[in-house]
């Protein structure tokens, strides 16, 4: 079968998805990796209705620090990463389901396989909160991100050190959003 | 650049994800599938756990109220897919991250494409519950959450598609197919 760039032709009862084209592939797992954040903050708003803010936030920790291990595991198996040092949690990180590019601008300074810096450039809920909830903004990166990074990075090996950089609001018109030190001392 | 294979190599700072090969897109495609169903199975765990079965019931079906419209629109104008008929529907069914992904599925159309037939072979949250032996999640995703939303799904599509679940879960024996679903367009 030829392959398909997209699906607005007949409906084909076996298709599978190797019969679409890279770039369908890569447009639907942009719509997935979307669809990610979206229920996830369905869910922060039913439960921020029914038990406030604070019991809605400890929810969002527990869930991600929960999922962390899985959401690394399924990726490194997907894209056959292997090892425990900072260049494979990096490797993993590049291609995270809720850490999707194109949602998220970020960078990877890889500088030996034990040391390397993230740097976020642009951030959905940065670019949010930075206007309507900076509160919100200042949990969201120093306790949320904070205890969720180092779990995913846990996952990879437990003695992965996280320095933040820089985290929160600096002030400034054109600021990253946030910068983070990933470490294995030897 | 070749396609790559996976990302056995080394650290590459720039790479983005159609140096992939197909397969290796596909396996991406499955993990944040995975991911999609499991943050939402997450969620519901965790809300159960602290604020007991209720407040997760009420809680998910709000939730997936809201969200499967948006489920629908964003794989649909990824792959472009337009239309109003059964067959439509049945395209979005296979390429739905949060459904196809994640299952097998048979389709089958008659008549002139105004009678579907929809068959879960495989449906691995009817797997997990039975490895947990846990009805209350069952009863969740069947009879509160597929139950409603497929049949609106439907209506979407078209008002006049008629839903009709022909079985559900629980089932006698695992060699069973899951559920199956029998959509008719009367013109």
């Amino acid at each position: 079968m030829q392959e398909l760039k997209d699906y607005s032709g007949p409906f084909v009862r076996n298709i599978k998805f190797e019969d679409f084209s890279k770039e369908a592939l890569g447009r639907l797992l942009q719509a997935c990796c979307k669809e990610i954040l979206v229920l996830d903050a369905y869910w922060q708003e039913q439960m921020r209705k029914r038990v406030g803010e604070d019991a809605a936030r400890e929810c969002l920790i527990e869930n991600y620090t929960r999922i962390g291990k899985h959401e690394m595991k399924w990726t490194m198996e997907a894209l056959n990463i292997k090892g425990n040092d900072v260049e494979a949690y990096a490797k993993a990180n590049q291609f995270l389901p809720s850490f999707a590019q194109g949602f998220f601008d970020f960078d990877w300074d890889v500088k030996n396989k034990n040391h390397a810096i993230l740097t976020v450039q642009r951030c959905p809920a940065f670019t949010q909160f930075k206007e309507q909830d900076p509160e919100k903004l200042e949990w969201n990166c120093h306790v949320l991100e904070a205890a969720a990074i180092k779990a995913y990075a846990a996952a990879v090996n437990p003695d992965i050190q996280i320095k933040a950089l820089k985290v929160g609001l600096g002030g400034k018109p054109d600021e990253i959003a946030c910068q983070w030190e990933f470490k294995i001392e030897t | 650049m070749a396609d790559l294979e996976d990302y056995s190599g080394e650290f590459r700072p720039d790479l983005k994800l159609t140096d992939f090969s197909k397969e290796a897109l596909v396996r991406l495609l499955i993990a944040a599938s995975k991911m999609y169903l499991g943050a939402d199975g997450m969620w519901t765990t965790v809300i159960r756990q602290r604020y007991g079965d209720e407040v997760a019931l009420s809680c998910s079906k709000e939730v997936w109220d809201t969200n499967w419209k948006q489920e629908l629109r964003r794989p649909t104008q990824a792959m472009n897919i337009h239309g109003n008929d059964i067959a439509s529907m049945f395209k979005y069914f296979q390429i739905d991250p949060g459904f196809a992904v994640m299952f097998d599925i048979d389709y089958e159309l008659r008549d002139d494409g105004n009678y579907g037939l929809m068959t879960v072979t495989k449906c691995r949250t009817l797997e997990y519950c039975e490895r947990h032996g846990d009805d209350w999640l069952l009863n969740l995703a069947c009879n509160e959450l597929d139950k409603p939303l497929i049949a609106e799904t439907a209506r979407f599509f078209n008002p006049e598609i008629k839903t009709t679940i022909l079985k559900l879960p629980p089932r006698k024996s695992k060699d069973d197919i899951a559920c199956q679903w029998e959509f008719k367009l009367e013109t």
